[in-house]
């Protein structure tokens, strides 16, 4: 999620985001009033601190999905009286640390990733405070809040999710040729990207390129693998440092991505053009005639890279299917995702109610018509989505076995959002081997 | 081979090399004005060169463009740049002539210190401003007196260092003269040394206005993403979360240099007549 904002700047102290995993699975217990964990919360009664009308908003993404979200919050401010004020900022990590240093914070904020919310904690009020976080969490996909939980209070809500573990393929020559649409295993779909080569075309189509923040479409794959090689447990122990970085699990990890990714002739191509690639063009070869490669791995959001005449007709156009566990690793569907974290800066009347709208199942049915944006609720109405590709895209979410948040947003910024992207770049060009690249990124992590 | 107005012979290297260098640098623009016309796919998969025979062309990153807030922007960013233009040329030329032409004691150690804020990067300043600006100072941020403010006082280093430059170039005995004749500093400044001091002051003109015309950052700070926002924080907000919506960026690029361009080719007129007008005459 976001990565583009988050490069700009590496303000984000690491520290905040490693004590904070740490203390996630310390901590898990609800910390509503008068439950057994923690002191009781002081909850805010609404009345407290009348608002103003107006509530101000601050997030980092503009054009097309600025105009859906506008459009999602219109019939509420019209029925609440409030006004809503949107501002979009491409650099967002960056000017919410200087906004609220200045003490102009916005009265929420739209976090792309919990690191940055962490940074911020002491400036934010928990959820728990204005929020009914039981029937919150009962909604939600699982992980969610964990994520955002910070000593044991969470700091902010989702509002959109993305889903991260998808293959996306022609529909049309893919049928044609036959191969399967539910692999089992990931060795099952290794296997049909070996079927497809020998049918004489690349089976997978992979770009990294983003500007300086190159290198974090590799790490979604080591994360992909992590998840499925070793489970869920294993996962949190990697993000949050308690096993290191070059744990030799890890390193096993680096070596099959390495397999799948640097295999003569699986890339279209190869290592060059990986990194000079913009992630966005990734699926363009899938849609030329006869196709150019068959299978890209990208999150749901790379719909909007696709060539207006396949979004035009995409149940038809696009195939999707999850990215199927390790055969001999763990058992369930786990999906890695992400999210944006609503966070409370200005407590009032009116910006608590903007918050419970826009962290409920109630919000975003607009969006979801435009297209391109995921509800992290189980319970929102699937038939709001345009199509059936993203009906079954939040399918796959809702019903997985386990839901992870991606990373390296949840790793240090240092690493997150450095070492680990510029490592992945220089193992995969082949300048660093598995070993060495998990033995640098160790040693880059903040102490 | 002819000969030039002045009597020098022309040089065939320069005749050669000129128009390459105006086609090399033409170039990158070029490519920019052909790509706002095509689509984001066509743009993605061929080089724009090869749009001529491979087609992908459209308008709809300009109907995007001009179907947004770009009139409201651009009418903003000259609210911004004109006053952040002349504000900190009208003090730093008051400066720069009494750096030249007036004895006051300390006179050399301010103007030290004054270039030697030149070094300060204007980034380390910013949370300090936002603050001083910001709620809990002034209370002025996202006003536009708060940018021509930051412009002016950043602006104003540079500019008094290269307008007492250029007046000390100037012949003394106008001044003198002008003394013995009984002008004051004030007619003196605005009759001599300011009319004067034109070639100088257009090329400064020019520069700060393209920078302030450009500034992101500043504009995004002080101004913010709200009603007062310049067409260059419009355009970045334009983008998605994972930058979708690049296609429109070229288009709006290119909108937002026409008006820089009008204020160059204007001032550089200006700029070549006021070279040329001698001052000492007769």
């Amino acid at each position: 999620m976001s990565r583009r904002a988050l490069s700009r700047r590496t303000l984000m102290a690491g520290t905040a985001a490693a004590a904070a995993t740490a203390g996630l699975t310390g901590c898990l217990q609800n910390p509503s009033p008068g439950g057994s964990g923690g002191g009781a919360v002081n909850r805010y009664t609404e009345g407290d601190v009348p608002g103003s009308g107006t509530v101000t908003i601050l997030g980092a993404f503009g054009g097309q999905e600025q105009e859906a979200f506008e459009a999602s919050l219109a019939a509420f401010q019209k029925e609440s009286g409030i006004t809503i004020q949107y501002t979009p900022d491409q650099d967002f990590t960056t000017t919410i640390q200087q906004r609220v240093g200045a003490g102009d914070a916005p009265d929420i904020a739209l976090f792309p990733q919990p690191g940055g919310l962490f940074d911020l904690a002491e400036n934010v009020t928990p959820i728990d405070v204005f929020l009914d976080y039981d029937q919150l969490n009962s909604t939600l996909i699982p992980g969610f809040l964990d994520s955002a939980r910070l000593q044991g209070r969470v700091m902010g809500a989702p509002m959109r999710m993305a889903c991260k573990s998808l293959i996306w393929y022609p529909k049309a020559a893919y049928d044609a040729a036959g191969y399967s649409t539910s692999p089992a295993t990931m060795q099952e779909l290794i296997g049909i990207g070996d079927q497809i080569k020998a049918s004489g075309i690349t089976p997978w189509s992979d770009t990294w390129g983003s500007d300086q923040a190159t290198g974090w479409v590799g790490t979604d794959w080591i994360e992909e693998y992590m998840l499925r090689v070793h489970g869920p447990d294993v996962y949190d122990d990697w993000t949050s440092h308690r096993i290191p970085f070059n744990d030799e699990r890890v390193v096993q990890v680096f070596d099959l991505v390495g397999e799948l990714l640097k295999t003569e002739g699986n890339v279209l191509g190869g290592v060059d053009t990986m990194i000079n690639t913009p992630f966005s063009e990734a699926p363009l070869p899938l849609f030329e005639n006869p196709p150019r490669a068959m299978l890209v791995r990208q999150g749901n959001f790379v719909t909007g890279f696709f060539p207006e005449d396949v979004l035009a007709n995409i149940d038809t156009e696009v195939g999707v299917y999850a990215m199927p566990t390790w055969e001999g690793g763990f058992e369930g569907q786990p999906i890695l995702g992400g999210g944006d974290l609503a966070a409370l800066f200005n407590l009032n009347d009116d910006s608590a109610k903007v918050m419970a709208f826009l962290t409920s199942d109630k919000f975003g049915a607009e969006w979801a018509k435009a297209g391109g944006w995921l509800s992290p609720h189980k319970t929102f109405p699937q038939e709001n989505y345009a199509d059936e590709t993203t009906r079954s895209i939040a399918k796959i979410a809702s019903e997985a076995a386990v839901f992870r948040y991606d990373g390296s947003d949840l790793m240090p910024n240092a690493v997150g959002g450095g070492t680990f992207w510029t490592n992945m770049v220089e193992w995969l060009q082949g300048t660093k081997t598995s070993q060495q690249a998990c033995d640098a990124i160790e040693a880059s992590w903040p102490a | 081979m002819g000969i030039m107005k002045d009597g020098r012979r022309r040089s065939l290297a320069a005749m050669i090399t000129m128009p390459i260098l105006v086609i090399l640098w033409s170039i990158p623009t070029l490519g920019l004005l052909v790509t706002s016309f095509r689509t984001r796919e066509a743009a993605a998969t061929s080089g724009w060169w090869t749009s001529l025979w491979n087609g992908g062309w459209t308008l709809s990153n300009y109907e995007a463009l001009l179907s947004g807030s770009m009139g409201t922007s651009l009418i903003n960013s000259v609210v911004v740049a004109i006053p952040a233009t002349v504000l900190p040329i009208m003090f730093a030329a008051f400066a720069a002539y009494a750096f030249t032409f007036i004895e006051f004691k300390g006179k050399d150690l301010l103007f030290i210190l004054i270039v030697a804020l030149m070094v300060v990067p204007i980034q380390v300043a910013f949370q300090p401003m936002l603050d001083f600006f910001g709620p809990r100072g002034l209370g002025i941020n996202g006003q536009f007196v708060a940018v021509w403010i930051l412009h002016t006082g950043f602006g104003m280093p540079l500019a008094i260092y290269t307008f007492r430059n250029y007046m000390a170039s100037l012949p003394h005995s106008v001044v003198e003269s002008a003394k013995i004749d009984g002008a004051s500093h004030f007619q003196t400044f605005w009759r001599l040394v300011a009319p004067m001091s034109s070639p100088a002051i257009a090329a400064f003109a020019t520069l700060q206005f393209l920078w302030v015309w450009n500034d992101l950052l500043i504009a995004k700070l002080f101004l913010g993403g709200g009603a007062n926002r310049t067409v260059i924080v419009d355009l970045q907000q334009m983008l998605g979360t994972q930058g979708q919506g690049q296609e429109i960026l070229t288009a709006g690029a290119f909108l937002s240099m026409i008006i820089p361009m009008i204020v160059f080719f204007s001032l550089q007129r200006f700029l070549v007549r006021g070279m040329t007008s001698g001052a000492v005459k007769g």
